[in-house]
């Protein structure tokens, strides 16, 4: 995705000077992510809190200044500002909602890595992000799905980058070891089990 | 990831070298989609592909493209203000001049905090001078010349700002007196010398007779109350000032002939003044020579 980063650029340039097209253009790019990252912040109201980020996104367009990559973290920014109005008007922590009764859905001990890869669904990975302390599960979320280096996840996030640099690293590891990618099949869901 | 705007993965991959040599630990490190160290390869690719949505909503581009359409509209012409929030430009740009600005920072505060105390330790120095007085009474109580005189040199150099005669009188002037002088300086070394003191103030006192304020100070006060009146001042000063001229005269003079008669003393004169010169010849060495020998093979003679 960062791969399209020229292009989202270029694209919110015209946007800015008024294109319609390309801010449809500009749409695409970065929707799956942000919704992505929302589905981890807020649930199954990723889409509305979505349209209400692309709402000021599209108000507030000329102001931002920057280039494609630059453009995913402001988005970023604004989505997670609307989904923690969101939240406290929900009156519940920033953490997923409706994830963690859903914990028993994951990988069993037995699946296997093959089986991880081919069978992980949006469901199950966002369970086991939510299963991670939150701030690890955001800067994930913010890396991954996003596709923000660790600077911009930062801002995004208002940490230090060192912090947030920390947070992915230890996340993402832990990730890897319930998906049993480093062969340690077993110790996945245990550990998860522990931390929920 | 920001270098990336040329597109292309391969491109991007050779950005990202750049970025991190560039930048340094950290930005390279996290930039894009490449796997943590210690991370399994898969790890992120199959969380991306599991969580990003794909296949946006039509219903969703076409709100979001609505509202733009109504910004736009709604105010065509006015260029919106950048906020800080709203700058997500690299900062590779800026950083280096943050930082040039802090470094003149610092380079302004610590000359102003510099000058500051320059001028606190100025100003200590020159207030010092109207306290000076009694500092100037502890030199002559060394029974020592060589070691009254580079005693005697700082408070003259301190004084001078507001005593500018003082400057005009050689150490060597006022020194060599007190020196030569043993009986006021010797049997009691707790007391400054009667003659010293007094002279060095009746120097300057003609030249702040009339600034008002140096006369309250209490070296001044000190130099009324041995003149016995402040009309007598002038009185006194003209005495004092006339006797230890006539001593400082001998003083240097024995001190030339380092104890010895008259025709020695010329001797060592003499030599001395060729000495200094640099430019004698065997003779003048000879002379020298023969001075210093004239000082000393009475010496040895005499026994």
């Amino acid at each position: 995705m960062q791969a399209h980063d020229g292009e989202l650029g270029a694209a919110v340039a015209r946007a800015q000077h008024g294109d319609e097209a390309a801010f449809a253009v500009a749409y695409r790019f970065v929707q799956p992510g942000l919704l992505g990252y929302l589905r981890g912040l807020v649930g199954d109201d990723a889409e509305d809190v979505a349209a209400d980020a692309w709402l000021e996104i599209a108000r507030d367009l000329r102001r931002f200044r920057g280039d494609g990559a630059g453009f995913r973290g402001w988005t970023a920014t604004i989505a997670r500002h609307r989904a923690l109005d969101h939240l406290r008007r929900q009156k519940v922590r920033p953490r997923p909602t409706g994830l963690e009764q859903d914990v028993l859905d994951l990988p069993g001990p037995h699946s296997t890595h093959d089986q991880a890869l081919e069978t992980l669904s949006t469901r199950t990975a966002l369970n086991l992000v939510a299963g991670l302390p939150p701030d690890q599960a955001e800067a994930v979320l913010l890396r991954v799905v996003v596709g923000l280096d660790g600077p911009s996840a930062a801002r995004v996030l208002g940490k230090r980058p060192g912090a947030v640099r920390t947070a992915t690293y230890r996340g993402l590891k832990r990730l890897a070891r319930q998906l049993g990618a480093d062969g340690v099949t077993d110790d996945g869901p245990r550990t998860l089990g522990e931390s929920t | 990831m920001r270098g990336a705007e040329d597109g292309g993965p391969a491109e991007r991959a050779g950005a990202e070298t750049d970025m991190g040599a560039r930048h340094g630990e950290g930005r390279g490190r996290d930039a894009g989609p490449r796997p943590a160290p210690g991370d399994a390869p898969g790890t992120e690719a199959l969380l991306a592909a599991a969580l990003r949505g794909e296949g946006t909503d039509v219903e969703g581009e076409r709100r979001a493209v609505a509202a733009f359409r109504a910004a736009r509209d709604a105010e065509p012409g006015r260029a919106a203000r950048t906020r800080r929030r709203d700058d997500w430009r690299p900062r590779t740009g800026r950083d280096p001049g943050r930082s040039l600005k802090t470094a003149l920072s610092v380079l302004l505060a610590s000359l102003t905090l510099g000058g500051v105390a320059y001028a606190a330790i100025g100003g200590g120095g020159s207030g010092d001078d109207d306290g000076g007085g009694p500092d100037r009474t502890r030199p002559p109580a060394a029974t020592d010349d060589a070691s009254a005189r580079p005693a005697a040199t700082p408070p003259a150099a301190t004084r001078v700002p507001a005593a500018p005669g003082h400057a005009t009188t050689p150490p060597g002037g006022t020194a060599s007196p007190g020196a030569s002088a043993p009986p006021g300086a010797s049997p009691p070394p707790d007391r400054p010398a009667a003659g010293r003191d007094p002279e060095a103030q009746c120097r300057a006192y003609a030249r702040v007779t009339g600034s008002g304020k140096a006369l309250g100070a209490t070296a001044w006060q000190r130099l009324v109350a041995a003149a016995g009146g402040a009309d007598h001042v002038e009185a006194y000063c003209t005495e004092l000032l006339a006797r230890p001229t006539g001593q400082g005269a001998s003083a240097d003079t024995g001190n030339g002939a380092a104890g010895n008669d008259a025709g020695n003393g010329r001797a060592g004169d003499t030599g001395a003044g060729i000495g200094a010169d640099g430019t004698v010849g065997e003779g003048g060495v000879e002379v020298e020579t023969g001075g210093s020998a004239a000082v000393r093979v009475p010496d040895q003679d005499l026994p």
